[in-house]
């Protein structure tokens, strides 16, 4: 970027103590440092660098949820937070209430270092004026300061710095660029008085406020009432006593009754107006047409209503030929036969022959053992599967492409009471079903995160579930992938809609921000596909144990048979499978693609014909989640959504397995 | 009050010749008084001057034109739509014809439906609409899901009471006085702010309203 700046050294600092003595500083010893600022800005780059230590650098609007944090990198060696992406300091989410919450917390031992993205100064002027009514010491830093530069845009940092009466700064973390100035002006980052000062009688009300919400408030808590906040109203309810909310509401009101228009946009709009004043005396273009050149052909392919699907088939396929040709065929080929079959399991096979008793023998190396079965299974199968989704899917996420995928999908997702928000979720379900769950916080309505939790937990087969499927149809023929890609599809829109009808509750605005398209990092993709692997296994690993473990138990004491004897009439004559499958049904609820790895093994064993393989896989794909699932949801959505869930699924996934299989047969079908 | 005056001058100078059409040039005292302001308007290329006599340019002729066109219409639309007195019809228009920009009258006109005459039976000089035949009104304040692809227009308000809608609309550039342009409208929504995508809902789309870029900005 174009710095225009005055090079006179002594009168910027003269201003400065004149400034310092017109609002005195209170001396304070930090203990963090706070990175505020909004989604895909490149905060999480910044924080890499100013702590060397890893973060999950995300290009999807709202996917860090979780708060990073680490220790700088630079004296004086205080605590360095990655706040979650933030638009407006009156939060509007989950995430940007976490941020907000972070900032009011710390305010008197942080300061923050404001980033925002030097193409879109208003945005951040905004945050700007935030920070400043919240009263927090602050530095102004303008990333991607060079993109900047090539849309001809020029900032007079001068009279920016001038005008917010702290330190402005600027950035290119992809270089690394600014950083060390930075460093060095977080020692005299100051509070700001950049806020606007509005109509008396808003000031009135502001200051009659302050006195009576909780100590110590400022303006910024004064603004939230009038704004009506919903996230800082729900708090305030426990922190004063009710005749005294009652006359804060009440002041509200009053107030408000002197606009027509609610008191949210009268006091916004002021700030916006605040905020181009200044914008007009420090921001220059001089290029004027920089539209074209951005809008890339891929940007448009992407968003195009007919051939952004056609884009999205060919992304699915290249993911499809990345994950579940390479990865699960050929890798996983590798690992479980070459490495864990012919070296492994044979190792701890002879190690387990001088153990004593053959409990502990079968326990650990038997048709069900921890080490032969449970740690193939979760180190041989599903580790490379995973490793190879979630590269891909970090490929996707640091490329821009899900924002645009969510704008594509967005009406379809409509009618199952979705929007194109909860495309994220889906997605990252096709690699943990999980982990997917988790995400589902990032959906604002509880109507849509139930039916997100439903739908995962129905029909969206995660990676190494997928892989395992992939390998069984794959063998048959392409009708019977055709057959079973319809049948789930059409149950999870089935589903979804009656869903969308039946739970109450509302759904919300799709209003999301799309990032430009970036060619993704290659460093960033592999420390972030390393952290999401690592949390898988710490995750997944135990879990397979449990489960082998608890298969183990279950076969020992002959429960496994009483078990499938009660199956059977379902299992054998509406399903039309050999009872052997019930196993793997019984294995599907410890780990989905345990269970799928369990018909694998059925059918190279010659055990089911081309029909049975194709019932089997569809009924344990809408089967029930996996336990580790099953906890996540309980955790999320309380124990009654979690049996509503079960217990809807379980019949269902059998009923339909059933009437497949029916079809089938009716309309002699070969597969 | 300059330009008042010399729109005054235009539309007399007009009628004197809808009265004799034959006639080109016109005595000054019959018309235009003031020396200064003849001189003010010879510069400004609106009318030709010969001692005492006067003519107008075309550019003089076109401007003329458009007064007196703003002034019937606006006689017509007091008289038919908003049954004014006839002595009232008279005074208004003569404010309304400094007022209105060529878009709104063009509005006016095709709101009654392209009138020949006005409520005196003087002729309307047609406007750029009626040679069209232009039958729907193009309102100038449109919600931004009506605006064509690639079509970039100002914001004039945001027409929702959810109050937390706002505030987001706002936090993400959506602020009456900036420029928006709709780039697409299929799959979803997606418009542009500055350096900032937003793609959004139909419904949001419908509730911000602005300025479509008037033609003589373009």
């Amino acid at each position: 970027m174009k710095i225009i700046c005055k090079k006179d050294k002594t009168m910027h600092q003269n201003k400065k103590e004149k400034i310092s003595h017109r609002h005195p500083q209170p001396k304070r010893k930090d203990n963090s440092i706070l990175l505020v600022g909004p989604p895909n800005v490149g905060k999480s780059a910044i924080f890499t660098i100013l702590t060397g230590q890893y973060v999950d650098v995300s290009n999807y609007p709202g996917t860090t949820v979780e708060v990073f944090s680490g220790l700088s990198n630079f004296p004086p060696f205080i605590e360095v937070v990655d706040t979650p992406g933030i638009n407006n300091l009156f939060p509007h989410s989950l995430e940007e209430e976490v941020a907000r919450d972070i900032i009011l917390k710390n305010k008197d031992t942080s300061t923050v270092i404001l980033i925002v993205d030097a193409k879109n100064l208003r945005r951040g002027l905004l945050l700007a004026t935030q920070l400043a009514e919240i009263g927090v010491p602050f530095v102004f830093n303008l990333n991607m300061a060079d993109e900047a530069e090539k849309l001809g845009l020029s900032i007079d940092l001068f009279k920016l710095s001038k005008a917010l009466k702290t330190e402005v700064n600027t950035t290119v973390a992809t270089e690394k660029k600014g950083v060390e100035e930075l460093k060095k002006k977080l020692g005299s980052a100051r509070q700001s008085d950049f806020y606007p000062r509005f109509e008396q009688k808003i000031e009135e009300a502001i200051n009659e406020l302050i006195t009576l919400l909780p100590k110590p408030s400022t303006r910024y808590e004064a603004l939230a009432v009038l704004i009506n906040d919903r996230f800082y109203l729900s708090k305030l309810a426990s922190k004063i006593d009710k005749k005294t909310l009652q006359k804060v509401l009440k002041i509200r009101e009053k107030l408000a009754s002197h606009y027509s228009e609610p008191l949210a946009f009268v006091i916004e709009s002021h700030r916006a107006r605040f905020i181009e004043n200044l914008i007009e005396k420090v921001l220059f273009r001089e290029v004027k047409r920089t539209e074209e050149k951005e809008r890339l052909f891929f940007d448009q392919l992407a968003l195009h209503p007919i051939f952004g699907f056609f884009l999205l088939a060919f992304v699915l396929y290249f993911v499809y030929l990345f994950v579940g040709v390479f990865g699960a065929q050929i890798v996983v080929d590798f690992t479980e036969d070459t490495i864990f079959n012919k070296l492994v399991n044979p190792f701890w096979t002879r190690l387990a022959q001088f153990l004593p008793w053959k409990l502990l023998k079968d326990f650990l190396v038997g048709d069900y053992g921890l080490l032969t079965v449970g740690l193939t299974y979760a180190l041989a199968i599903v580790f490379p599967i995973v490793l190879f989704f979630f590269l891909a899917f970090s490929l996707l996420e640091d490329s821009g492409y899900l924002p645009r995928l969510a704008t594509l999908l967005n009406r379809t997702f409509k009618v199952i009471g979705l929007n194109g928000k909860a495309v994220l979720p889906m997605i990252l379900g096709l690699g943990c079903d999980t982990m997917a769950t988790l995400t589902t916080r990032i959906l604002d309505t509880p109507k849509e995160r139930i039916i997100a939790t439903l739908l995962l937990s129905l029909g969206i087969p995660c990676s190494a579930q997928l892989g395992v499927i992939t390998g069984l149809l794959g063998g048959l023929s392409f009708k019977a992938l055709l057959i079973f890609v319809l049948v789930i599809v059409s149950q999870l829109l089935l589903v979804g809609f009656l869903a969308s009808r039946l739970i109450p509750g509302g759904t919300s605005d799709f209003l999301i921000e799309i990032p430009p398209l970036r060619i993704p990092k290659i460093s960033n993709i592999i420390l972030k596909t390393s952290y999401r692997v690592e949390w898988y296994i710490k995750e997944a690993v135990p879990l397979f144990l449990l489960g082998t473990a608890f298969l183990f138990f279950l076969d020992f004491s002959g429960f496994l048979k009483i078990i499938e004897n009660i199956a059977r009439p379902v299992v054998n004559s509406f399903l039309g499978l050999p009872v052997e499958t019930t196993t793997a049904f019984i294995l599907g609820f410890l780990r989905r693609d345990y269970g799928a790895a369990g018909l694998y093994k059925l059918a190279k064993a010659g055990l089911l014909n081309p029909q049975q393989i194709l019932v089997s896989v569809v009924t344990i794909t809408l089967f029930v989640p996996c336990i580790a699932n099953f906890l996540v949801i309980i955790k999320e959505r309380g124990w009654k959504v979690a049996l509503a869930i079960v217990s809807f699924i379980f019949p269902f996934a059998f009923l339909i397995g059933g009437v497949l299989n029916w079809l089938l047969n009716y309309l002699s079908i070969k597969i | 009050m300059e330009e008042h005056k010399i729109d005054e001058a235009l539309e007399k100078l007009w009628l004197l010749k809808e009265e004799a059409p034959s006639k080109e040039f016109f005595t000054t005292s019959g018309c235009i008084k003031e020396a200064s302001l003849l001189k003010k308007m010879e510069k400004q290329g609106l009318i030709n001057l010969k001692k005492n006599l006067v003519k107008l340019t075309p550019e003089g002729e076109s401007k003329a034109k458009n007064i007196v066109r703003r002034h019937r219409l606006a006689e017509r639309l007091f008289a038919d739509i908003i049954d004014l007195e006839q002595a009232q019809v008279e005074g208004q228009a003569c404010h309304y014809e400094h007022l209105l920009s060529e878009e709104s009258a063009d509005s006016i006109c095709i709101l009654l439906g392209h009138p020949r005459t006005c409520p005196h039976g003087k002729p309307i000089p047609p406007g750029e609409c009626c040679l069209k035949g232009i039958k729907e009104v193009r309102p100038l304040v449109i919600p931004v899901s009506l605006l064509r692809e690639g079509e970039r227009a100002k914001i004039a308000y945001i027409g929702t009471r959810d109050e937390s809608r706002l505030t987001r609309l706002i936090s993400l550039g959506i602020i009456p006085g900036n420029e928006i342009t709709l780039l697409q409208k299929k799959p979803s929504f997606v418009v542009k702010i500055d350096q900032t995508k937003l793609a959004l809902d139909e419904k949001i789309a419908g509730e911000i309203f602005v300025r479509r870029k008037t033609k003589n900005s373009e």
